[in-house]
């Protein structure tokens, strides 16, 4: 079936799941358009897992509805079912099968020919089929079930942490993966805590933090946003209103030691700090926390 | 079913069946290997002919040696073998049904079988299927056991009646496997699925046991599944007990029904 590019290929309404008194996701409205790869950014616990169960039937909602290429999830999710690929959060197969007896026991349960794509797949992601599951290393099982979400060529894939336990080649091979169902005009909804695993792959990104959808970001948005933390060992102690520059923040001073929040671009920063004695800098990559703490005292203000 | 699932879930389960198929068919061979040494100790036999009516029916068989005081073969399989095969082949029925949803949602495994396009009703039936074989494939081992011990000790009884008596010990497993798969869709955990199978089946066993000795609430036999399993009957007229079977068959009914629901209807949280 052809997908229809004025139908968003995920909708939710209200979405919402209580497990009993507790929650799960709270009224989530949220759109996944066709071809776009759509993050979905929060710490453990927020209400991914709980979204992805939700969109593939496995939960029923508490209220409101969801719909993947306009169909409902709950009504017609053997038809939704035909047209994606899965990849749970945590991988189980069948120990006592090769990854090739699991790949073949879907392909015919799909009743669709994946030769060509398991065999170009495997290949891609440097897994030998012939291994017992039993056997296998998380990172070998993590790869069978990133090729049996994949082969059957599906227009929507929803992905749950889906580079826990890859070597980092792998990780580079399967986002350029990604990628390439993306030009190929399919769709992507990536759960994932990892900021920089989708900043590097996703169109768009979803905040979600304790069960609501916080914001909705253009990536290059979310990248302005998003608050780094630098730590500064100069030469000699120096007036922090050296360092008052639009976009940085002095957190805090220790003689010539100076810890600093950094807000998007670094540009004007580094000119700055060319000016100053640096002896050396602590830069590390952005944390989810962080950034989430943006986010959150940005939603309380609100 | 998924003709499909049901093959691979027939060959991840074979191990087990054909080990309950090889121990089974080894019990039936034993029996009538020790039949010979006992059909002239007719004292065992009187002493059974001997024990209170109501005990007798439980077990049942009411009259074991024939008018010429002699314990004869069909009354010998009766009291030996098919009074115990079936609550042995019940613990199969518990294990293979009972953890038909409740593990594979225990392992994770039901995620990657729920991502493909085949309905919960489908995928359970698939399995329920294997549960079927799995039983068919011990019964005819039993038979076979049996029947090459029959001939081994040459004495003869009507095997048409052991199968029919094993038909009937057959939907009586089927019905504790039938509750069994209830519970496992009710809870989606093993452990407890389990215990609350294996516990009710003890129950519905000394319950038909037990209450012959209850004056005037011995009614609660027909509570009993095992209540409906009478193999005298079944041996000595050579048909079905069609009560025993509508029983079975109910309840069995019943049961898959109600699985079915409840599992399409179930947050499948591992």
């Amino acid at each position: 079936m052809k997908m229809d590019d004025t139908v968003p290929v995920i909708r939710t309404l209200g979405l919402t799941k209580y497990y009993g008194k507790t929650r799960g996701i709270e009224d989530l409205n949220l759109e996944v358009r066709p071809g776009e790869i759509f993050g979905f950014l929060g710490p453990n616990g927020s209400g991914k897992t709980t979204t992805i169960r939700l969109l593939l039937d496995l939960l029923y909602p508490t209220r409101g509805c969801a719909e993947i290429f306009g169909l409902d999830t709950r009504r017609d999710s053997l038809a939704i079912r035909r047209r994606l690929g899965y990849l749970p959060g945590d991988v189980s197969l069948y120990g006592d099968m090769t990854v090739n007896e699991l790949l073949t026991l879907a392909t015919r349960v799909r009743k669709v020919d994946c030769e060509r794509r398991k065999v170009l797949l495997a290949e891609r992601l440097g897994l030998n089929p012939n291994v017992r599951i039993r056997a296998c290393s998380k990172g070998m099982k993590q790869k069978a079930a990133i090729i049996l979400a994949l082969m059957h060529d599906p227009e929507l894939l929803i992905l749950d942490e889906p580079t826990l336990g890859l070597d980092p080649l792998v990780q580079r091979e399967f986002y350029q993966t990604l990628l390439e169902e993306k030009a190929a005009g399919k769709a992507v909804f990536l759960s994932s805590h990892i900021l920089t695993e989708v900043e590097r792959v996703c169109d768009r990104v979803g905040i979600v933090r304790e069960g609501r959808l916080v914001d909705v970001e253009q990536v290059p948005d979310l990248k302005r946003k998003k608050v780094r933390r630098m730590e500064l060992v100069l030469a000699h102690e120096i007036n922090a209103d050296q360092l008052r520059i639009e976009g940085v923040e002095v957190l805090q001073q220790q003689g010539a030691r100076v810890e600093l929040a950094v807000h998007g671009h670094v540009d004007k920063l580094m000119k700055k700090l060319a000016e100053l004695p640096v002896e050396d800098i602590v830069f590390p990559e952005a944390t989810l926390e962080d950034t989430f703490m943006k986010f959150y005292s940005e939603s309380k203000k609100s | 079913m998924n003709p499909h699932l049901y093959l691979s879930n027939l060959k991840s389960s074979r191990v087990g069946i054909i080990t309950w198929s090889i121990l089974i068919a080894l019990y039936g061979l034993l029996v009538m290997y020790l039949y010979p040494a006992m059909k002239n100790a007719t004292g065992i036999a009187e002493y059974i002919q001997n024990l209170p009516e109501p005990l007798k029916e439980a077990i049942g068989i009411t009259q074991l040696l024939t008018p010429e005081g002699i314990y004869p073969l069909k009354s010998f399989v009766a009291v030996e073998f098919l009074a115990w095969a079936p609550v042995f082949v019940a613990i199969y029925a518990i294990f293979a049904a009972g953890n038909i949803a409740a593990k594979e949602v225990e392992m994770g495994t039901m995620d990657l079988l729920l991502s493909l396009p085949v309905s919960r009703t489908r995928l359970l039936a698939s399995k329920f299927a294997v549960f079927i074989t799995g039983l068919l494939a011990i019964q005819a081992a039993s038979m076979a056991g049996l029947a090459i011990g029959m001939y081994l000790i040459e004495d003869r009884m009507s095997l048409a009646s052991l199968a029919l008596a094993l038909v009937q010990a057959s939907l009586l497993v089927l019905a504790v496997g039938s509750y069994s798969l209830l519970f496992s869709c009710i809870f989606l955990n093993p452990r407890k699925t389990l215990t609350v199978s294996g516990t009710l089946t003890v129950v519905l066993y000394i319950l038909n046991f037990m209450a012959p000795s209850l004056g005037s609430y011995q009614w609660v036999r027909r509570l009993s599944l095992f209540h409906y399993y009478r193999t005298e009957a079944v041996i000595n007229s050579a048909s079905l007990d069609w009560g025993g079977v509508a029983v079975f068959l109910v309840v069995i009914a019943v049961c898959l029904a109600s699985a079915m629901l409840i599992f399409r209807r179930r947050d499948i949280t591992p």
